[in-house]
C-alpha cells in the first residue's frame, strides 16, 4: 500500500495531475472492464525471413543505462507510465533490444527465456498458455516510433531480432499479437510467424473469463 | 476493367506511389519486393472494402491472401461468393 503511494507520488510529480488522474481512469476502467482477444504465435529461428531491404538501424542489448533514451522515448509517443515497468524488467534481469535510427533511440523489444531469474509478467500470470520449453524464447513490447515505421524498418528490426536470438541458440520465438492490431498481424504473418492459439479475455466487474481455441 | 486489373491500378498509384513502379504484373511477389508493408496493407484493404463491398476479418490478415495480385483477387472473389 505504502509502495503504490510512493508510486503514484512519484508518477504525479513526474507526469502533473491531468496525465494521473487520466492514467488512474484507464487503470480502474481496465479493472471493471476488459474484453480482448489476442493470438499466440510462433516463430521458427532456424528458417528466418530475410527482409526485402536492409533498414539503416543499429540493435544493442538493453541495459540500464539505456533507461533515460527509453524514458525519452516513452515521453515522446504519450507512454510515460510505462518507465517504471521498463525499470522493473531491467532490474528482473529481462533483456531486450534497443534500436538506434540516426544515433537515436527509436525502438524497442524485450524478450526472455525458461532460465530467467523470474517469469515475465505475461507468462507469469499464465492467462496465455505459454510454456517455454529448451531452445524457446518469448518476445514482448515490440515498439517502433511511429516517424520510423513504413518501407520495411520494423520488418528489418525484428528480422535483427531474431537473427540475434538465434545465434544465442534459440530456435523458437514466440510471443502474442492483438487480434485487431492488423499492422502488427501483417508483419508477424510475412516473417513466417504461425499463429498457433487465440486466447479470449473479458471481465466485467470481479467476473473474469480466459478462453483458449486453436487457431 | 477485370477485379485484378483494378487492384493493380491501386497499388501502382496508390501504395507503390512515387516508387517509379509502372505495373507490378499479377504474378510479382508483393511482398518480396516490399511493396505493401504494414502501412500499405491497411490502405490496401480500406480500398477492398469500399470497391467490393466485402468484410475483411483480422484474421484475414494473412501474407498469402495478399501475396501476389492475383492472389488478392481471389480472396476478394472467396470474400464476395
Amino acid at each position: 500500500m505504502l509502495a503504490n503511494v510512493r508510486r503514484l507520488r512519484r508518477y504525479l510529480q513526474t507526469n502533473g495531475a491531468r496525465r494521473t488522474a487520466a492514467a488512474i481512469w484507464s487503470r480502474l476502467r481496465r479493472l471493471a472492464y476488459l474484453q480482448e482477444r489476442v493470438i499466440v504465435i510462433v516463430g521458427e529461428l532456424d528458417s528466418i525471413v530475410v527482409p526485402w531491404r536492409e533498414a539503416d538501424l543499429r540493435l544493442v542489448d538493453l541495459r540500464a543505462e539505456h533507461l533515460p533514451e527509453l524514458a525519452e522515448l516513452n515521453r515522446r509517443r504519450g507512454r510515460p507510465e510505462v518507465d517504471a515497468r521498463f525499470a522493473r524488467y531491467v532490474a528482473d534481469g529481462f533483456h531486450g533490444f534497443v534500436a538506434y535510427g540516426d544515433d537515436q533511440l527509436v525502438g524497442y523489444y524485450w524478450w526472455v527465456d525458461r532460465d530467467g531469474p523470474t517469469l515475465f509478467p505475461d507468462l507469469r500470470k499464465r492467462w496465455l498458455g505459454i510454456e517455454l520449453g529448451e531452445g524457446d524464447v518469448y518476445g514482448s513490447d515490440f515498439f517502433l516510433l511511429d516517424e520510423h515505421r513504413g518501407r520495411g524498418v520494423a520488418d528489418d528490426f525484428l528480422y535483427r531480432v531474431e537473427r540475434s536470438l538465434h545465434e544465442r541458440g534459440y530456435s523458437r520465438l514466440w510471443g502474442y499479437v492483438a487480434s485487431d492490431n492488423r499492422p502488427a498481424r501483417w508483419i508477424y504473418s510475412t516473417r513466417g510467424y504461425v499463429p498457433m492459439w487465440t486466447v479470449k479475455r473479458s471481465r466485467l466487474l470481479m467476473i473474469q473469463r480466459t478462453s483458449r481455441e486453436p487457431s | 476493367m477485370s477485379t485484378a486489373l483494378e487492384i493493380e491500378q491501386f497499388i501502382v498509384t496508390d501504395i507503390a506511389a512515387g516508387r517509379g513502379i509502372d505495373a507490378v504484373g499479377h504474378d510479382r511477389d508483393l511482398l518480396a519486393d516490399g511493396i505493401i508493408d504494414s502501412l500499405g496493407i491497411t490502405e490496401l484493404i480500406t480500398f477492398l472494402e469500399r470497391m467490393y463491398g466485402i468484410r475483411v476479418d483480422d484474421d484475414d490478415i494473412d501474407a498469402e491472401n495478399f501475396r501476389t495480385v492475383d492472389s488478392i483477387a481471389a480472396f476478394v472473389e472467396q470474400k464476395g461468393a
